[in-house]
């Protein structure tokens, strides 16, 4: 992707957002925060790409997006937050991500990438800047600790 | 856990809002960052221009500022070798250092008349300046010099060789003032003076145009102005003490010798 070729870069954009933005609501359950967050990351890549100095635009836009995402999780004081005029969602939704959510950045950040945005490991540790062992151990141990909060919830909701 | 999960994160996934015009704004965002991050750059250099200036600006003030480097001067180290003017040459005082001048034309100027620097003449022992009005007329000469006298030596009578005026005093100068202005188209206003005990004598000698009239004719100084001058230690002080008017002097209506 050069930087001088807007077409190409408003293709990449157009077709990487709702995708991006959806990894950004499932780290920290605020579509209007997931919306703001993916647009300055695609601001950023953007602007960088244009400057020649974006190797993999992939790489860059999650590595940016998880980090912004990790940034803004200190501040969240709550588990869901529904876009301006959608309807609730279900409670299992909520309590998974209340699941989620309890679980260390990086640790949900891993799941996030390889669980729903599909990467490989390799390409997810580039994206957290962890060796491919690494995101291993954080992808198990989040499957385990995800599980069982789970099993908590439902054993409390059927309670 | 990979399949259920994934299938449980698309139910989470239900209300998202549409993208609708998300994609313009990303570009507008970009253009937005662009300006910033050239204008910090743009800042940042000229941050950076204005502190090479300054720090340019202090350095060239603090070097200027220095004091000239010195020699030391101890017996055995240095030798000290005094340029020899030859003999006969002009006085090597730089035009711009003429104490002389810096005696005689503001008087001169305060008369409405001004000192032509075309004009201005030097020798061994003497100066010379043309005086013009404010029309450029000529107006004169104002004629200074120095003479070795001997110790004995007395201010000379006009009209009597071999007779001694009695001098007046000034500080500790003393001096003998000879105007001569009953011939209308030669008149001269002079005055001889001497420290008291020296062995220099200095002669000042404003001459009005020579056969001019009346008008023009008068001197550019007064008697008392040509006094003033003789009597002004800085003007002994500016020759240097090796000179002496005895060749190319200009010749003064008392002649001192």
């Amino acid at each position: 992707m050069s930087g001088d070729n807007d077409t190409s870069l408003r293709e990449f954009v157009t077709s990487r957002l709702p995708q991006l933005r959806r990894s950004a609501f499932l780290m920290c359950g605020d579509w209007r925060m997931a919306t703001e967050l993916t647009r300055a990351t695609l601001a950023r890549l953007v602007a960088d790409s244009r400057r020649g100095v974006v190797a993999d635009p992939d790489i860059y836009a999650y590595a940016d997006l998880m980090e912004a995402c990790r940034r803004r999780n200190r501040r969240r004081e709550h588990v869901f937050v529904a876009s301006p005029g959608a309807a609730g969602i279900e409670a299992e939704s909520i309590l998974l991500l209340d699941a989620l959510h309890k679980l260390t950045p990086r640790c949900r950040a891993v799941l996030v990438l390889r669980h729903w945005d599909g990467f490989d490991a390799d390409a997810t540790g580039a994206m957290l800047d962890l060796d491919e062992d690494q995101v291993v151990a954080y992808e198990r141990a989040g499957l385990a600790a995800l599980e069982k909060l789970l099993g908590e919830s439902e054993a409390a909701m059927a309670g | 856990m990979s399949g259920p999960l994934n299938q449980l994160l698309e139910h989470v996934l239900e209300g998202e809002p549409e993208v609708g015009d998300e994609v313009d704004a990303v570009f507008r965002r970009a253009a937005r960052l662009r300006r910033r991050r050239t204008q910090a750059v743009l800042l940042a250099g000229a941050g950076t221009a204005g502190l090479i200036v300054a720090l340019g600006y202090l350095l060239t003030a603090t070097l200027l500022e220095s004091p000239p480097a010195t020699v030391s001067t101890g017996p055995t180290s240095v030798v000290a070798v005094t340029p020899v003017a030859p003999s006969g040459a002009p006085a090597p005082t730089p035009p711009t250092a003429d104490g002389v001048l810096e005696v005689v034309e503001p008087l001169v100027m305060g008369r409405g008349l001004e000192v032509v620097p075309a004009s201005q003449r030097r020798g061994d022992g003497w100066r010379a300046y043309g005086i013009a009005d404010e029309q450029g007329r000529g107006r004169g000469t104002v004629q200074v010099a120095v003479f070795d006298v001997r110790r004995k030596w007395c201010f000379p009578v006009a009209a009597e060789p071999d007779a001694c005026a009695r001098p007046d005093h000034a500080g500790g100068l003393e001096f003998v003032r000879y105007d001569d202005v009953s011939d209308a188209d030669r008149q001269v206003r002079q005055t001889v003076a001497r420290r008291i005990g020296g062995n220099r004598a200095l002669a000042v000698m404003a001459v009005g145009e020579r056969d001019a009239g009346a008008q023009r004719g008068k001197p550019a100084l007064t008697g008392a102005q040509v006094e003033q001058v003789a009597t002004d230690e800085r003007v002994l002080d500016a020759f240097e003490a090796d000179e002496n008017c005895d060749d190319g002097c200009p010749a003064f209506a008392t002649s001192v010798r």
